[in-house]
């Protein structure tokens, strides 16, 4: 379903790259949890496969088809393919949860009589069938991720990607959204979901793929978060920035990059716990290198400024929800 | 679906950026106000041209009594002169620029004149021997009218040579200096128009950059998600065309029709509120191609699939 072929990523010349000789094949209806320090790879590896960016070697295939080979016009085709989740949820806070999964279906040019169908549909699926007209703000974070779940999934793309659905949720909750995804996987669909929540990833038991540096170190058909993987960052085996690749063929790389992630995992999990508007400064402050403006990072910046500008309340209320 | 979630986007988008659309749409009806004024000169001196080049007169005055011309000093033009003039008519020299001409003797001058001061004292005074011969020429190209002009002025017994077109030529030239003005001033409005536009779309697009970034995650389009940001431009410019319009409509009906026209005679002033019904389509064309072009501008620079 998604496959990568010898894929390395260089966001700037003369930087180390986000990702380094990556082969990987995701079969269809796997589901499979990426893991790794913050600034290891994940999100670069997703942003591939949405063709958000273009990898700067090798190739990546997606359904069956070459993304170099997509014409820029085929590219939405491309996206309603694949559903796409986030840590911060990124709802319309100016829709309530009815509108949000609508709006996905509306603006790529659904009949109406199909989105009447199939929004209560999906509200159902996620457990929200009574709360469909609530704004994003009078929803629990849990709730919100249920509504951005749906959202993703309503167009039942063949891949669900999910940028650490978990992060910002505390452990029961994590655990309803975890079980969404599983259904949703068991309807078929690819769910590709990077975190750094140990306990999902220990009581799943599914495969596990461990990024370092933008290298894949472990993958394991039915692992666990931590493993005896002597170059693990997340298992505390090696500390992150030392590189663990040293003595490789290929190892060398320009000094003091990796050491920007120091003690990242931690920080990272100890920023979700306050809430979603402290991760985006956490998560600038561990990825300084310039990634090339896109929509993620837009969408982000968005989110930030929006939340600033006029939902300072909904901000705050999103903060009490996730606790 | 889509008609209606289009619809309902440009409308949020503008107004959400009012005091910016109604800028872009004050300075695209002043804007186009001055284009539309261009145009409606511009029609005036066409027009006005047609006219002379259809009467395209020269006449030629011969000397009256009253006559004060220092060629008249012998007082009124004797039958000798008004021969000579009328064989230079008819000769060979003139021919290429004459297409006829027609003589009006005393009698015919006294009729005209009586019936112009009609019920005034004084025109009964006159007899047919105060009155000039003049002669009335059809030229075959006005714009040569300076060669039969030059050829009679200061013969003797010539008192005075006019020249319709030259008559109006100041008044030609002063609307032609008036349209390159509004003109030039149109144009610079208009560069404001196009670079209020593209900032409106840019800061709508900033403004909306959330639903965006969802639009593009879920496959919406490039077209649809750029079709809302264009037409919001092209309903700005098209309402500042409409305003504009309006501006000359009244500018016509009042100043035009209302007192230039029945001042300067309704022969003369051939322009009215009618021609609005050509100029405020090509206004409405105008705003619609400046705001829909900017608009994409504005949209590569900071939309990106």
């Amino acid at each position: 379903m998604i496959r990568f072929d010898d894929v390395s990523k260089t966001y700037l010349r003369g930087q180390s790259p986000a990702l380094q000789d990556i082969d990987l094949e995701f079969a269809r209806g796997e589901f499979a949890f990426l893991v790794g320090a913050s600034g290891s790879g994940k999100s670069s590896l997703m942003r591939l496969v949405l063709k958000e960016a273009t990898p700067t070697r090798g190739s990546v295939h997606v359904a069956g088809k070459d993304l170099a080979r997509i014409p820029s016009w085929r590219v939405p085709a491309l996206r309603r393919e694949i559903g796409m989740v986030f840590q911060d949820f990124r709802l319309l806070p100016s829709k309530n949860a009815y509108q949000n999964i609508e709006f996905a279906l509306a603006v790529i040019g659904t009949p109406r009589r199909v989105v009447r169908r199939l929004v209560p549909e999906m509200l159902e699926m996620v457990g929200l069938e009574d709360k469909g007209r609530r704004m994003p703000h009078e929803l629990s974070g849990g709730e919100q991720q249920r509504v951005a779940i749906a959202r993703a999934y309503v167009n039942r793309p063949s891949i669900l990607l999910a940028d650490e659905p978990t992060g910002n949720l505390d452990p029961a909750t994590a655990e309803g959204i975890l079980d969404l995804l599983a259904q949703i996987n068991e309807r078929g669909t690819t769910v590709l979901m990077a975190t750094h929540d140990r306990a999902a990833v220990d009581r799943m038991r599914r495969r596990v793929v461990e990024l370092v540096d933008g290298r894949v170190v472990r993958d394991e058909a039915e692992g666990t978060y931590e493993s005896p993987t002597p170059v693990s960052v997340i298992s505390g085996n090696v500390e992150d920035g030392d590189d663990p690749t040293e003595g490789d063929a290929g190892g060398e790389k320009p000094a003091g990059v990796g050491s920007v992630a120091a003690g990242s995992a931690a920080a990272v999990s100890g920023a979700a716990a306050s809430g979603s508007a402290g991760s985006d400064v956490v998560e600038e402050e561990l990825v300084p290198d310039a990634r090339p403006r896109d929509l993620l990072d837009e969408a982000e910046e968005a989110f930030s400024e929006e939340a600033l500008a006029e939902d300072l309340p909904h901000a705050s209320d999103r903060e009490e929800g996730a606790r | 679906m889509r008609g209606r979630y289009i619809a309902s986007e440009i409308l949020s988008g503008l107004w959400r950026n009012i005091a910016m659309v109604i800028s872009v749409v004050i300075v695209t009806a002043v804007s186009l106000s001055f284009v539309g004024a261009g145009l409606l000169m511009q029609k005036q001196i066409f027009d006005m041209k047609a006219t002379l080049v259809q009467e395209s007169q020269v006449t030629i005055f011969m000397c009256s009594p009253h006559s004060t011309a220092s060629t008249c000093a012998g007082g009124a033009a004797t039958d000798a002169q008004i021969q000579s003039v009328r064989e230079a008519l008819d000769g060979d020299v003139l021919a290429p620029y004459i297409d006829s001409y027609s003589e009006r003797d005393q009698d015919e001058a006294l009729k005209i004149y009586q019936e112009q001061f009609s019920g005034q004292g004084f025109a009964s005074d006159f007899t047919a021997k105060d009155m000039p011969v003049s002669f009335h020429i059809t030229l075959d190209d006005s714009s040569k009218s300076d060669a039969v002009v030059e050829f009679f002025q200061g013969r003797d017994g010539v008192d005075e040579v006019s020249d319709l077109l030259s008559a109006y030529a100041p008044f030609i030239d002063v609307l032609n200096q008036t349209t390159v003005f509004a003109v030039g001033l149109a144009v610079l409005m208009l560069v404001a128009a196009v670079l209020l536009v593209a900032t409106t779309i840019r800061m709508s697009i900033a403004n909306r950059r959330r639903e965006i970034a969802i639009m593009r995650l879920v496959g919406a389009s490039n077209v649809f998600i750029r079709t809302p940001f264009m037409l919001e431009g092209a309903v700005a410019g098209i309402l500042g065309a409409l305003i504009a319009g309006g501006l000359l409509w009244t500018g016509t009906h009042f100043l035009v029709e209302g007192w230039l026209a029945p001042t300067l005679g309704s022969e003369l002033i051939t322009v009215g509120s009618a021609d609005l019904l050509w100029i405020a389509p090509i206004l409405v064309l105008i705003g619609a191609i400046l705001a829909i072009g900017s608009s994409i501008v504005s949209l590569n620079r900071y939309l990106k699939v």
